[in-house]
């Protein structure tokens, strides 16, 4: 058994004397008549502890059972990418000045830490083409919840306007949030991939708090949004984009199309797909909604000497100030993920991170031409730009085909059935990052076609 | 001069501070190129994708070399102080020290390169392991049900709230709109209760820290959804009437709510659901060895008794035989996050679990009481503390008889840096003036709590004789006090530099 | 109506501005030392209704918030924009620049029973005022 416990036995005993007590157990006297006296009866099955190897190998054992990226090639996007991630991200986050530190709420004792943050909103603002950043909030799906909050307050207004483009789990997740809240949520369809900005604009009026447009959308097009901002404006109205960070190196900016508010799934910035999270939300905005935004900012500002400086700022929009006012409840973040997105950037720089998001659309158009030769397979959308993703439907149930393709070492497009209804069971999504080899793809479509002919 | 030429000028003062590191945009040089990832240049992107759907704003990164990179974050680095480097007594934050074995967990490439949406097939190692951590945290809380699903404590707490909105619904007791919360409470607390749409009311506490009884009679009505405590409290106070408290809240049909951040002091010892609460939530970056990462990320995991399992958000692991699934029950109040949670941190907190055993567990909970109690013992008449007797993992000093003097908290917190540690919590709990909160955790030695009682001790001394000396404080950090004044005033956010930009 | 100000225990100022139904409110001397350095106010929106007592602005300092409610009820007619871009007139100049917002009150009778200065003084003097 290991406990981490660094006492000895005499240093326990003198401590306890010094206390004036004469067993560890009496110190359970703060707890009086809540404990029973025989103690936990269950805590047995929880084992007897055991060792740093015997540990790592029970681990090791389970994630046998899994079939990860080295065991099946990744064609499967939908949310978590399979980008290249430089080796130095994981030297530099595990140091453990940042990885055992807290919130920098001491800023003398936290500049490193303080600068990183700083850095890391400079650069996520960039990059959405928008004015700041916080500090990161907990994944893609929370964040966009958290613009919707603040679009919601800012316009005390209670109709919100969801594009049919987004993940439909991400949807999920606003609605979830906003359960308590009486708001009314309605969903603005597609027209072949892209927003019916027409229909749109006859939607609305003075009662909607924002419109939520997504680039590239959930079937992996690329939406427009001509227009849109001024139109909302002029009834009172926020927009806000929530996009891919990958995609922005080469396609419009959130800031572009001039949203107000712009989130976006950090998990392609170089975070692992790491079975589902932690991932990193981030949250962009024009300046104007500083002090509507939730989480942390950290600020430049001057020490006492008269040295530049950095410190957590704004803090009185938050939780441990503001309580039930506060604009969010939010406390941990996803900080130590923000360094990584950090690092990544900044090892990749603009010209790397352009590069690495031409690979993925230009193999993603590769498999995509060369998927669709295949006999009775069609392209969703077939004219609508695409980025890295798109749809396909197959002549078979798509179910079959990914179980297929698994055993085969590759894991396919997401079959859409489970999300998206029945209509789409014969629906896969498919995705190429620039990770994927010329030779991978070949080998994929091969395995694809000899299953279409097994299963037809 | 510029943002960057001021910067630059940094050591101009001349003192003996660690020099601060450039940032990235003043680093740049245009042209430098750092990692090379697999990939092509845009220009066939550019010539088949229409121009109104492509980027034309500069994209404003900086351009340096790998070395550059490694250079720069090494540094930034080492202006910071983790618990690795210093003992880090902060209050409530249960800043322990957590085995580095837990960190090779999630370098294991069937969990770190696993697909969120893999087909339930090929992800029966990780829903397995998943599962196992649902079990040992139903063991260690005594809850029904658990999900592993909220990203944080406060984004658990959301969670319990929006199960318990649903719970009364479908009783149809929609009367049911407030909770009460002890005036003690973490900040979440209340703005949780908020986002979930409920009214906060809050209860003040009685004169020994804990929570007035007679108040909380008067408080409970048939529109009391939930009562939410933190046990310990945030005092380090175990409330002493809490079954009295259970029933008061249970006899008028409200819900019972556990802020479980205080873990670390009763693991293995007590459980939550053994004292009456129906839901509870922890925060495993806490007691579970996550390390705090600078501010995150962490897990906050819900457990529930019966009554309200139907609404656990969405998905839920299922196991039938021997075989794990994903399910979404439409009672569920739907998915909180993304897919299923974060698995890389919760499977840390299993693997400590299983590396203390049962035993251990509790162990560590007594040695959290132990090393609360000797440092509290050891600074006994310093200051101040609010209770008496024993404490629990943590305890809270007042300075307010420094006010006088021109003194605050902060200005001790600044001197204790320079002794070479992190600081105690301050200005929490906001009930109690000029706080300075101490949790030492279980992972100190007792050389290194001894020390800190003395270096303690010659500060409070040292404020009392020499109050202008502490005004000054920090003198070893890299920068003294930032005006955070101007900082909120006109916020700079970004690096003015990127504007400038190369590519 | 006299240019006399009234207070309320909650360390606000409310004075009539040239119609005796127009009233300006500010926070008090004792109360913009008690905040320390103001960051940022949040104010209401002209048009807004609000009753007596209720939450009509929020002053921020950099570790605090502070609610600041209507002495009287009535809509909110004007906000002191100056302050937004320049919150330190809250601190340099709390009954002049300092202003935050005004009122076209409901009701006078509410004058009544707020406090004269000598009534305020004597709050501060027995330190029983309700605090921020």
């Amino acid at each position: 058994m290991a406990d981490f416990i660094p006492h000895t036995d005499t240093e326990t005993r003198e401590m306890l004397a010094r206390i004036g007590v004469g067993h560890l157990d009496d110190l359970l006297s703060v707890y009086s008549q809540s404990i029973s006296a025989e103690g936990l009866s269950d805590l047995d099955s929880l084992g007897s502890g055991c060792d740093e190897r015997t540990l790592l190998s029970w681990f090791g054992s389970k994630a046998e059972l899994n079939r990860d990226a080295g065991k099946a090639v990744v064609f499967r996007g939908a949310g978590a990418y399979d980008h290249f991630i430089p080796a130095a991200v994981g030297a530099l986050i595990g140091r453990g000045e940042f990885l055992t530190s807290y919130t920098p709420y001491q800023p003398e004792a936290s500049q490193g830490l303080l600068q990183a943050i700083f850095e890391f909103q400079t650069a996520i603002s960039r990059l959405f083409g928008m004015e700041i950043s916080n500090a990161s909030l907990y994944d893609g799906a929370t964040a966009l919840a958290e613009a919707v909050l603040v679009a919601i307050r800012e316009t005390d207004r209670r109709v919100v306007l969801l594009s049919e483009g987004l993940d439909p789990e991400v949807r999920s997740v606003v609605q979830t949030y906003l359960e308590g809240l009486s708001v009314r949520v309605d969903i603005i369809p597609l027209t072949e991939g892209f927003t019916d900005l027409p229909r749109l604009f006859e939607r609305i009026d003075t009662t909607v708090a924002c419109f939520v447009g997504v680039t590239p959308t959930f079937f992996g097009t690329v939406d427009r949004f001509d227009g849109l901002a001024d139109k909302l404006h002029s009834s009172g109205a926020l927009l806000i984009i929530h996009a891919n960070p990958h995609s922005l190196a080469l396609l419009k900016s959130p800031g572009e199309w001039g949203a107000d508010l712009a989130t976006g799934e950090g998990q392609p910035l170089g975070l692992p797909l790491a079975s589902g999270g932690p991932y990193l939300g981030l949250m962009t905005a024009r300046k104007k909604y500083v002090r509507r935004i939730p989480g942390r900012l950290a600020g430049l500002t001057k020490d006492s000497e008269g040295r530049s400086c950095f410190v957590l700022t704004l803090q009185a929009r938050e939780q441990h100030i503001r309580r039930e006012k506060a604009n969010s409840n939010i406390c941990s973040n996803e900080t130590l993920l923000a360094l990584s997105s950090l690092c990544y950037l900044s090892l990749l720089g603009p010209s790397g991170l352009r590069e690495a998001a031409a690979g993925s659309w230009s193999n993603a158009h590769y498999l995509r031409d060369a998927l669709i030769s295949l006999p009775g397979v069609t392209q969703l959308f077939p004219d609508t730009e695409f980025f890295h993703e798109f749809i396909l439907t197959f002549p078979v149930n798509a179910n079959k085909v990914s179980e297929h393709l698994l055993e085969r070492g590759v894991l396919g497009g997401l079959p859409l059935e489970a999300l998206m209804g029945p209509d789409w069971s014969r629906r896969m999504l498919w995705c190429a990052t620039e990770c994927r080899t010329k030779e991978e793809m070949d080998e994929a479509v091969e395995q694809v076609r000899d299953i279409l002919r097994i299963l037809s | 001069m510029s943002f960057h030429e001021e910067f630059l000028n940094n050591d101009a003062t001349g003192t003996t501070r660690p020099q601060m590191e450039p940032t990235l945009w003043q680093k740049s040089r245009p042209g430098a190129r750092g990692v090379c990832p697999p990939g092509e240049d845009p220009g066939r992107f550019e010539d088949r994708m229409p121009s109104e759907l492509r980027r034309t704003l500069p994209l404003g990164l900086p351009e340096l070399s790998e070395l550059d990179v490694v250079r720069h974050f090494t540094r930034l680095s080492q202006l910071n102080r983790g618990v690795d480097t210093h003992f880090y007594p902060l209050g409530s934050c249960t800043m322990k020290y957590n085995p580095k074995v837990m960190d090779r967990i999630p370098e294991i490439p069937g969990f770190r390169d696993l697909h969120p949406r893999m087909d339930e097939n090929g992800m029966q190692g990780l829903l397995s392991v998943l599962h196992e951590c649902e079990e040992a945290l139903k063991t260690l809380l005594g809850m029904d049900a658990i999900t592993l699903a909220p990203a944080a404590g406060a984004h658990g707490e959301l969670t319990g709230i929006l199960m318990a909105r649903r719970y009364f619904e479908s009783r149809n007791e929609n009367n049911r709109t407030e909770i009460l919360i002890p005036d003690s409470a973490h900040g979440t607390n209340p703005a949780s209760a908020a986002m979930g749409g409920f009214t906060v009311h809050v209860l003040p506490s009685g004169a020994d820290g804990g929570v007035d009884l007679d108040r909380l009679e008067k408080a409970l009505s048939n529109r009391t959804a939930l009562v939410m405590m933190t046990v310990p409290s945030t005092l380090g106070i175990f409330e002493k009437e809490l079954s009295r408290m259970v029933s008061l809240v249970k006899s008028a049909g409200a819900l019972l709510y556990m802020d479980g951040a205080n873990f670390n002091a009763f693991m293995g010892i007590l459980r939550p659901g053994d004292l009456g609460f129906d839901i509870v939530h922890i925060n495993t970056h806490k007691t579970l060895a996550t390390p705090h990462g600078g501010g995150g990320p962490g897990a906050g995991p819900v457990g529930v008794k019966a009554a309200l399992a139907p609404f656990l958000p969405a998905p839920r692991i299922e196991k039938k035989g021997e075989r794990f699934s994903l399910v979404s029950p439409k009672s569920s109040i739907g998915p909180i996050r993304s897919f299923i949670g974060s698995a890389m941190v919760l499977l840390r907190a299993l693997g400590y679990i299983r590396m203390l055993g049962g035993k251990g567990a509790r162990r560590v909970a007594l040695y959290a009481l132990l090393n609360a109690n000797y440092l509290r013992t050891l600074l006994d008449g310093v200051l101040p503390r609010t209770g008496d007797g024993l404490c629990a993992h943590e305890f809270v000093l007042s300075a307010k008889e420094l006010v006088p003097d021109g003194l605050h908290a902060s200005d001790l917190a600044k001197e204790i840096l320079d002794a070479g540690y992190y600081a105690p919590t301050i200005s929490f709990p906001l009930i109690v003036p000029e706080a300075l909160m101490v949790e030492p955790t279980e992972t100190e030695s007792k050389a290194t709590l001894d020390r800190f009682a003395e270096d303690f001790r010659r500060i409070v001394d040292l404020a009392k004789k020499n109050p202008e000396r502490l005004k000054g404080a920090p003198r070893l950090t890299p920068v003294a006090r930032p005006d955070e004044v101007s900082a909120a005033r006109d916020p700079v956010l970004t690096d003015p530099g990127s504007f400038v930009s190369h590519s | 109506m006299s240019a006399e100000r009234r207070y309320t225990p909650t360390h606000e100022w409310i004075q009539p501005f040239g119609d005796p139904s127009r009233m300006r409110v500010g926070i008090t001397d004792f109360a913009q030392k008690e905040i320390t350095d103001v960051v940022f106010v949040e104010l209401p929106k002209p048009g807004k209704q609000v009753p007596q007592g209720a939450e009509a602005a929020i002053i921020e300092s950099v570790k605090a918030a502070f609610s600041i409610y209507a002495p009287m009820g009535g809509e909110i007619v004007a906000v002191n924009n100056a302050i937004e871009g320049n919150p330190a007139l809250v601190n340099r100049d709390p009954y002049g620049e300092g202003w935050l917002f005004e009122i076209k009150i409901d009701s006078s009778p509410e004058w009544n029973g707020l406090l004269d200065e000598k009534g305020y003084e004597a709050l501060l003097a027995s330190g029983t005022g309700g605090g921020h």
